[in-house]
């Protein structure tokens, strides 16, 4: 017995089939379907002030209460309890104690503004002046997974897009020949979960963020098998060139295989230009000094620095740049020995990013580009394992510098053990509202369509926060 | 009804299926295909295999693929496979110049390039038959005239720089990443 079709199959054809010829006209008219590049540059929803994003993330959690937070009360607390902990914000549970630990470091102030910074800042704290210091931040979880979610997607969940992606997503690419959303990830390796923390989550896949690999290979597949050379190459592409073009004249109702053509054009011009942008020995010596190239302390964050102005410079829309991978000690999780861990990850960024500043303005780019620094989350006031500090979310700092954000600003306060956020209160979604406005997008009108219902970055939350604005 | 771009999994598997080395095996474990070295940057538990050949044991079906769920298969998130964590109505279908370098310069599709040019050989010593094999191998159609006359122009320009099983695997690499292959009526 043969079953004609199945009541699927129907619903298929009857829907796909009929209905889409109509759909079809309808999009062809609307001009929908006429910009066949998803990364074609669109329109803001209001004047920008900043073009680009270089975000600073320092990954595992810098402790606010030794940077940029000074609070003298942890010194005369120090080793006894303090009346706001509470057991259940600890996330190593038992070896977190209620003992107060004050911080390692002397605190100065600089600049004009007189922002309090750590010694372990010698070089960025000429940049106080720049800098927008917001120490009322606050977060969800007390656990690296699900806070750099936050931090990246707006969602303590997995599978949501991240910053980038709607960036891209709202505003296109400026770029020919590079991808609009770039990763530089640590020489320790990627953040926990990975790949994650910068994918497209439910929009298209064009949307992801492109890690760039710390040695080789800077994209994905950007260059041919050994055994390929490069004449082979350009032969195939030349004949796949004249029957993909040929294909797709036979069917021009088919906008996706234009699209293909054109793609494959661009991962051409990528694997030219892509090399290029990341040849650092273009640069002149005095600028690889000036990173800390030629020191093994800042080498890498140095280079990713270095990087990340060459992207943006090129008209890389997000540029994220990690400092840790891994885990524990390798990130700035320093739950044994706060110190040492500080010590070293402040001397491996404190001379690269006071360089990238340095010469984000003698490029005239710092107005249009938004510096964020920050962790997920920032750490406890008192000790785990004695000279350890444990994840702490309910009040850390984060800075901005360029875009259009107010400098020499110390925004917010946390009360006076550094526990909780208690005056102007900054949420993650609060500060990515304001990324936003500064791009020029207004982040309730930033929509995506998905399961049924419009997501935004900022979910249900968010304002902008205005007194951070220049 | 427009045509549909193959999904992630099938354009592998169509390219091992076409090439003649699918390995039809069911059941049992996954498996964990060659990845390149330089793309394990986010895997830090459970390793991945670094490995500088794949074998029978990789050329099985990609729904044997081992998921794990912070490392997805590359070539196939190129192609919108779906996240591991979400369920998926409906996947997209982008077209980036992302897949064009996977489907250039990932040695899988080389690899299995070869492979067909090879199988395709075995027809015989003459060059039209194995070309016209290939077409119907990839597109399964016969090459137009036209096709053909480009093709072995190709085919024998390539032969003269290398030889001429390397020229019929660049012309199988060609098939491989037209998008009559990667289109389905």
């Amino acid at each position: 017995m043969t079953q004609p079709f199945t009541r699927r199959q129907i619903l298929q054809r009857a829907g796909a089939g009929f209905g889409s010829l109509g759909l079809q006209s309808l999009l062809a008219g609307d001009g929908a379907l006429k910009s066949t590049n998803p990364l074609a540059p669109r329109a803001p929803d209001y004047a920008p002030k900043a073009k680009s994003v270089i975000f600073l993330f320092m990954y595992g959690g810098p402790s606010h209460v030794d940077l940029f937070d000074p609070k003298p009360e942890l010194a005369r607390w120090h080793g006894r309890a303090i009346p706001v902990w509470k057991q259940e914000d600890a996330f190593m549970g038992s070896k977190t104690k209620n003992v107060a630990m004050q911080s390692y470091y002397k605190f100065a102030k600089h600049g004009q503004a007189g922002i309090d910074m750590a010694e372990t800042f010698p070089n960025l704290a000429r940049h106080a002046d720049d800098l927008c210091v917001i120490r009322s931040m606050h977060t969800e979880s007390n656990n690296h997974g699900p806070a750099i979610f936050q931090m990246n997607t707006g969602f303590i969940q997995p599978g949501r897009p991240s910053m980038g992606s709607w960036v891209t997503y709202g505003l296109g690419s400026e770029s020919e020949n590079l991808p609009a959303f770039v990763v530089l990830l640590d020489h320790q390796g990627a953040p926990v979960n990975g790949a994650l923390n910068w994918s497209n989550g439910f929009m298209p896949a064009t949307y992801q963020g492109v890690p760039f690999r710390s040695s080789g290979e800077p994209i994905a597949y950007l260059t041919p098998p050994k055994n390929v050379s490069a004449a082979q190459q350009r032969a195939r592409l030349d004949l796949l060139r004249q029957w993909n073009t040929e294909y797709a004249e036979a069917n021009p109702a088919e906008t996706q295989l234009a699209a293909r053509i054109s793609a494959y054009e661009l991962a051409f011009r990528m694997q030219m230009s892509a090399s290029e942008c990341t040849d650092l020995s273009r640069e002149p010596e005095c600028v690889r000094k000036m990173y800390g190239l030629d020191n093994k302390v800042t080498a890498h964050f140095g280079k990713n620095c270095l990087l990340a102005r060459r992207l943006v410079e090129r008209g890389v829309r997000f540029v994220q740049v990690y400092s840790g991978g891994n885990e524990g000690p390798k990130a700035w999780d320093a739950h044994d020995d706060l110190k040492r861990n500080h010590d070293l990850h402040c001397a491996e960024t404190d001379g690269p990013i006071a360089a990238l500043l340095d010469d984000l303005k003698i490029s005239g780019m710092l107005d249009s580009t938004l510096v964020v620094w920050g962790g997920e989350f920032g750490r406890s006031p008192v000790a785990e394992n004695g000279k350890g500090r444990d994840h702490h979310p309910k009040g850390f700092t984060m800075w901005m510098a360029g875009g259009g954000i107010k400098g020499g600003q110390i925004y917010g306060a946390t009360d006076e053990f550094g526990y909780n956020a208690i005056e102007n209160k900054v949420s993650v979604p609060d500060l990515h509202a304001t990324m936003l406005h500064q791009l020029g997008l207004d982040h309730e009108q930033l929509t995506y369509r998905f399961t049924g219902r419009d997501y935004r970055l900022t979910d249900v939350s968010g304002e902008v926060v205005r007194a951070l604005l220049a | 009804m427009s045509k549909q771009r193959m999904e992630a999994e099938v354009i592998r598997d169509s390219i091992l299926a076409v090439s003649g080395r699918l390995n039809l095996k069911a059941g049992g474990p996954g498996f964990k295909p060659r990845i390149r070295a330089d793309l394990l940057d986010a895997s830090q538990r459970n390793k991945w295999p670094v490995l500088t050949e794949d074998g029978p044991e990789q050329w099985r079906r990609s729904v044997y693929i081992y998921v794990k769920r912070q490392l997805l298969m590359p070539s196939l998130e190129l192609f919108d496979a779906p996240t591991t964590t979400d369920s998926c109505a409906l996947r997209t279908q982008s077209t980036v110049p992302t897949q064009a370098l996977v489907m250039m310069n990932d040695e899988f599709v080389e690899d299995q390039a070869s492979f067909l040019a090879i199988n395709v050989a075995r027809v015989g010593e003459e060059l039209d038959s194995a070309i016209r094999r290939m077409f119907m191998l990839v597109l399964s159609r016969h090459p137009s005239d036209s096709r053909m006359k480009q093709a072995l122009q190709f085919v024998n320009d390539r032969a003269r720089q290398s030889d001429r099983q390397s020229a019929l695997a660049d012309l199988a690499h060609v098939l491989f990443n037209s998008s009559e292959f990667i289109y389905i009526q």
